[in-house]
């Protein structure tokens, strides 16, 4: 190295790194401080709050099949695959099929959603949503989980929800028995659910080990009590809620290309870097949910 | 030639009209002007503010006339939910909307760009993005006024469960606890959340313009001490603010939609009220909101320390002491910054044994704060000092902040903090951190930088009484909180209290409150200096009014679109001043080539 | 001249220059237009797509888990960790950190501290402590965990 160019100092200074693609490592920066907020606080809030006697909801207490996360995770893997393909053929000069991989990809990315959706669609309607789920039964919101049971069992009777007929006449006495206020909360909670479901927290005094309405019929519309649904469903909504909010500003951006693609004159390798930073984006949206399926689901 | 075309002056670019010129401006000198302006507009508004809580605290059943308009039911005498909006709305509008904005917004845009030798941000657009998010924002804190039961008044902190409880599903999102809690809440959540975004985007568009558009010879040990202290709080903007969103959407869907994340296990009760079952922890929030407020901190207060390192030494002559020491000591800063949040909630019943861990941590950021004030004095030590409007606030910066972070010392001792925690010594504390240093780094950089941006001087005049007036009532104010929080006078409470009324102090505080009164109203001299200035001061003429040696100097006066008509080549350090051989002025630019050997090697 | 030259020398080291952009992988591809069957591609792909069918294997395998253990302590480690490596295995193929890593170690490192740490420390405060003396030590009666509280649960 000589003297003379030491002295001139180099034209580019910084990184060999496009501003884009520092820009966009940055902002994953600020998003994976923003999902470390969001999961570090369910799993404190989960590991925290729980005892032995009275642990957090199970998948099923809430509605969550596993096999359909799983599936999702399946979709997500297959859309963030398709879009490294993407990259990879706009980068080897073949636009056609680049763009043909970005559209699977956004696809991909609806079917998530509309899986989510459906998710949420069953969550609505079994009521496990936040500060609607009932719990604590020896509380006043025992007397409201009462009087809720109370005009879901009329709703049945009067034909206005179906249950099987082998949970008809059980149905019918708990009505018979609330009415004449001869149960508790918590012996309302057990009659719908059966002795061998009902929490440790919400067993009453005396257990008298009957056959619950749910055992009969799974799919009756009556509420139970989920011993930390509030707290469970404020953590699912918000994490799952964001993470969907993510997967839809990705489909918006993965739109931008394809619009340029069909109606702009095509896709040219120039473009690799916008669809690379959109995937660095896409696959961080699917490492979230790397995390979230096995903590949501199966742990 | 070594200079790529891109920077080439020649812009061939149409002349925008008005409103693209100096609205939707995507110029970060237009942008970082409007942030100023913006900023001294919530200075007004946070200091009125700050007034009414001393006219309470001093009399607190005087009937004001001028009141009587606003606070009709009371003859004149401010309520005490009025009080606590007031205390709440100071806090939040000084942190979120005057020195966050002034120091990042204002000084970062303005700055960053001409200092490393750039044509502007690497993102414009995202930079004007960021400047118009600000605007949402302060139509949500200045709406917040105006709702039913009126703005937040549980602090600017918004501890659970006071600031989150809501009355339960569908039946309103007000608090049983108080009025200020529902709607008001509801606008500090939004504003908070708001100038969180538009801070996220401008600290990594800072952040992207540092690493990547730097001048030829523009080295990382070659910026400025303001661009390295610019640099380090846009990281710390981009680790710690979403933990802050996250925190604030949390206490959001709290309030709105029913969620149980500080509500605790057994519910609330208020009177009649009983809240649905909980679950939650209502310390989280604390975690989650000094997690980012602590950095917070730092970040209202490393940029006026770059600022005042850059003012000191060109002032002074002489090249900055212990460059290296600065930075590795704003970085140390930086770091320790993130694991010591715990101490401002030893009150609080989180774990003791967590608490000693971040009593050790607090104390330990003594250290670097130390290593930047002996380097501060070891600049001006035999330095041929000229005493500008600049130099005076920064001398009055490095002085006032040796008393604001010794008082913090008290409190990172636990035992210490217990007693003293919710006093006055610590509004005192705060206030010789925020106001004698922060804001006094903000007026130092104004008065330096105004003949850059708006082509005229501010009088030196006014601004030395300006300077003397606001020193000098600065510690009228602040100095006997620190007497009057010993004497157990409790913060956030809206009457005299304790040993306050027994022990005679109240006199103390009524002294407090009008050099308080005073001291905005010094503020008026500076307002009527700036605007005044700005139309009918002595032009500026030449680059390099006070011979500094940074690169914004090198640029004409003001800056035309694009920056530099000569692109910048750097070839030393930011700090060369003293005796060159054949060169009459002391300093040496970063763009003109060393003769013989640099002060900075000397020395 | 010279004595012109030797105020640099002491600094000129510090200089990083970097005249080409070619090593980012973002703009490589417009720089040259390579042939489709460049064998490097197909390794490529191949590789891509070996990550593709590790993440399916590694995702029926955390399901399997789940069936064959239930809810306990082992299998959520076990699942924890499977996640771990999927999440790992896309961030070095799919997100090029391969490539990618000495460019944005620098923020990356850090970032990956702070969360962990983060996290770390809310749990000391927040679960553990909580946990075990929650009622006691919060000041918070609760009736319900007083009576069924049969000790700490860590881990489900």
């Amino acid at each position: 190295m000589s003297h003379a160019v030491h002295d001139e100092p180099g034209l580019k200074m910084g990184m060999p790194l496009p501003n884009g693609k520092l820009a966009m490592w940055l902002f994953l920066v600020t998003e994976i401080m923003f999902f470390t907020a969001l999961i570090g606080t369910y799993m404190i809030l989960r590991n925290g709050q729980t005892s032995a006697g009275n642990p957090w909801p199970q998948p099923h207490d809430v509605h969550l099949v596993e096999w359909i996360g799983a599936a999702n995770t399946f979709v997500l893997i297959l859309s963030s695959f398709f879009v490294v393909l993407a990259h990879h053929y706009l980068h080897i000069n073949q636009p056609g099929k680049g763009a043909a991989y970005l559209g699977l990809t956004l696809v991909l990315g609806c079917v998530f959603l509309g899986v989510k959706a459906i998710e949420y669609k069953s969550k609505f309607e079994h009521g496990i949503l936040p500060g609607r789920v009932f719990e604590k039964l020896d509380g006043p919101r025992g007397y409201e989980y009462v009087a809720k049971v109370k005009e879901q069992l009329k709703d049945i009777v009067d034909g206005k929800h179906h249950v099987d007929s082998k949970a008809m006449d059980a149905v019918k006495q708990l009505l018979t028995e609330i009415t004449d206020n001869k149960l508790s909360p918590k012996q309302v909670n057990e009659r719908v659910v059966g002795t061998k479901h009902v929490k440790p927290v919400d067993m009453p005094s005396n257990p008298q080990n009957v056959t619950g309405i749910l055992e009969l019929d799974s799919h009756a519309p009556i509420s139970y009590s989920i011993p930390w649904g509030n707290l469970w469903a404020s953590c699912y909504f918000a994490m799952t809620g964001f993470h969907a909010l993510h997967v839809l500003g990705g489909l918006v951006i993965f739109a931008a290309p394809l619009v340029k693609h069909f109606i702009g004159g095509g896709l040219k390798p120039e473009d690799g870097l916008f669809v690379e930073n959109a995937g660095l984006y896409w696959h961080f949206v699917d490492i979230v949910w790397i995390f979230l399926f096995p903590l949501l689901y199966l742990v | 030639m070594s200079v790529s075309p891109s920077t080439a002056p020649a812009h061939a670019h149409h002349e925008p009209g008005f409103l693209g010129k100096y609205v939707f401006s995507q110029d970060h000198k237009i942008i970082g002007i409007q942030f100023l302006f913006t900023s001294l507009i919530f200075l007004g508004i946070g200091g009125i503010l700050a007034l009414l809580v001393r006219i309470k605290l001093a009399w607190p059943m005087a009937e004001i006339p001028i009141l009587r308009d606003y606070f009709p039911d009371n003859a004149g005498v401010i309520s005490d939910t009025a009080y606590n909006m007031f205390f709440t709305m100071h806090a939040t509008i000084m942190i979120f909307f005057v020195i966050i904005p002034f120091l990042t917004g204002a000084f970062g845009n303005y700055c960053i760009p001409l200092m490393i030798g750039a044509d502007d941000m690497a993102f414009p657009k995202l930079n004007m993005l960021s400047y118009w998010f600000m605007w949402p924002a302060i139509g949500f804190a200045v709406a917040g006024f105006f709702v039913p039961g009126g703005h937040a008044g549980a602090g600017w902190t918004s501890y659970p469960t006071l600031a989150s409880g809501s009355l339960g599903v569908g039946q309103g999102i007000e608090s049983p606890a108080f009025p200020g809690s529902g709607w008001g809440q509801f606008c500090w959540l939004m504003a908070a959340l708001l100038v969180g975004v538009s801070s996220m985007m401008g600290s990594v568009n800072y952040i992207t313009t540092i690493i990547n558009m730097r001048a030829p010879g523009m080295t990382l040990f070659r910026m400025p001490m303001t661009i390295w202290a610019m640099f380090i709080t846009a990281i710390l903007q981009a680790f710690a603010l979403p933990v802050l969103t996250v925190a604030l959407v949390f206490q959001l869907m709290d309030k709105t939609m029913g969620s149980t994340f500080f509500l605790p296990p057994s519910g609330l009760d208020f009177g009649n009220y009983h809240s649905g079952p909980g679950g939650g922890q209502p310390l989280l929030w604390q975690h989650l909101f000094w997690f980012y407020s602590h950095p917070a901190v730092y970040i209202m207060i490393l940029p006026a320390m770059g600022i005042v390192s850059d003012i000191l030494s060109t002032f002074a002559r002489r090249p900055l002491f212990g460059y290296r020491a600065m930075i590795y000591s704003i970085a140390g800063i930086a770091g320790l910054g993130f694991i010591v949040w715990g101490h401002h909630m030893f009150q609080s019943g989180m774990d003791p044994r967590l608490g000693t861990g971040f009593m050790v941590a607090t104390i330990m950021i003594a250290l670097p704060s130390a290593v930047k004030t002996f380097n501060w004095l070891g600049t001006l030590f035999r330095g041929n000092l000229q005493f500008t409007t600049p130099m005076l606030f920064s001398l009055g910066f490095v002085s006032l902040f040796i008393i604001g972070g010794l008082s913090g010392i008290f409190m990172a001792a636990t035992p210490v903090d217990i007693k003293i925690h919710d006093t006055y010594f610590i509004v005192a504390h705060i206030h010789y951190v925020l106001f004698t240093s922060s804001l006094f780094g903000i007026f130092a950089g104004i008065y330096y930088w105004f003949p850059k941006m708006f082509g005229r001087f501010m009088s030196d005049k006014w601004g030395k009484v300006h300077f003397f007036l606001t020193f000098v009532l600065g510690n009228f104010t602040f100095f006997p909180m620190h007497i009057l929080g010993v004497a157990e006078m409790r913060r956030r409470i809206s009457t005299p209290q304790g040993t306050i009324l027994e022990g005679g102090l109240q006199n103390l505080n009524i002294f407090v409150s009008i050099s308080a009164i005073a001291l905005g109203l010094v503020q008026i001299i500076f307002l009527i200096n700036f605007l005044g200035s700005i139309f009918f001061g002595k032009r500026c003429t030449e680059r390099n009014p006070w011979k500094s040696n940074t690169l914004e100097w090198s640029a004409p006066t003001p800056p035309g679109h694009g920056n530099f008509d000569i692109p910048p080549v750097v070839y030393h350090g930011p700090y060369e001043y003293g005796n060159f051989e054949g060169k009459a002025d002391d300093n040496l630019m970063q763009t003109e080539k060393a003769v013989g050997v640099l002060p900075s090697q000397t020395h | 001249m010279s004595d012109h030259q030797h105020g640099d020398h002491a600094h000129s080291h510090g200089i990083q220059a970097h005249g080409d952009h070619s090593h980012s992988h973002g703009d490589a591809g417009h720089s040259h237009g390579a042939p489709a069957h460049d064998p490097s591609h197909d390794a490529k792909f191949k590789a891509y797509l070996a990550v593709f069918v590790a993440l399916c294997v590694f995702t029926a395998a955390s399901f399997a888990i789940n069936l064959a253990l239930g809810h306990n302590l082992t299998s959520a480690a076990l699942i924890l960790a499977v996640a771990v490596v999927k999440a790992a295995l896309v961030a070095y193929i799919f997100m090029h950190l391969n490539h990618d890593w000495r460019l944005v170690y620098g923020i990356m490192t850090p970032v990956a501290i702070l969360s962990v740490m983060t996290v770390i420390i809310l749990s000391i405060d927040g679960a553990l402590v909580w946990g075990e003396n929650a009622p006691a030590a919060r000041g918070l009666n609760d009736p319900i965990e007083a009576k069924v509280g049969e000790g700490p649960s860590k881990g489900h």
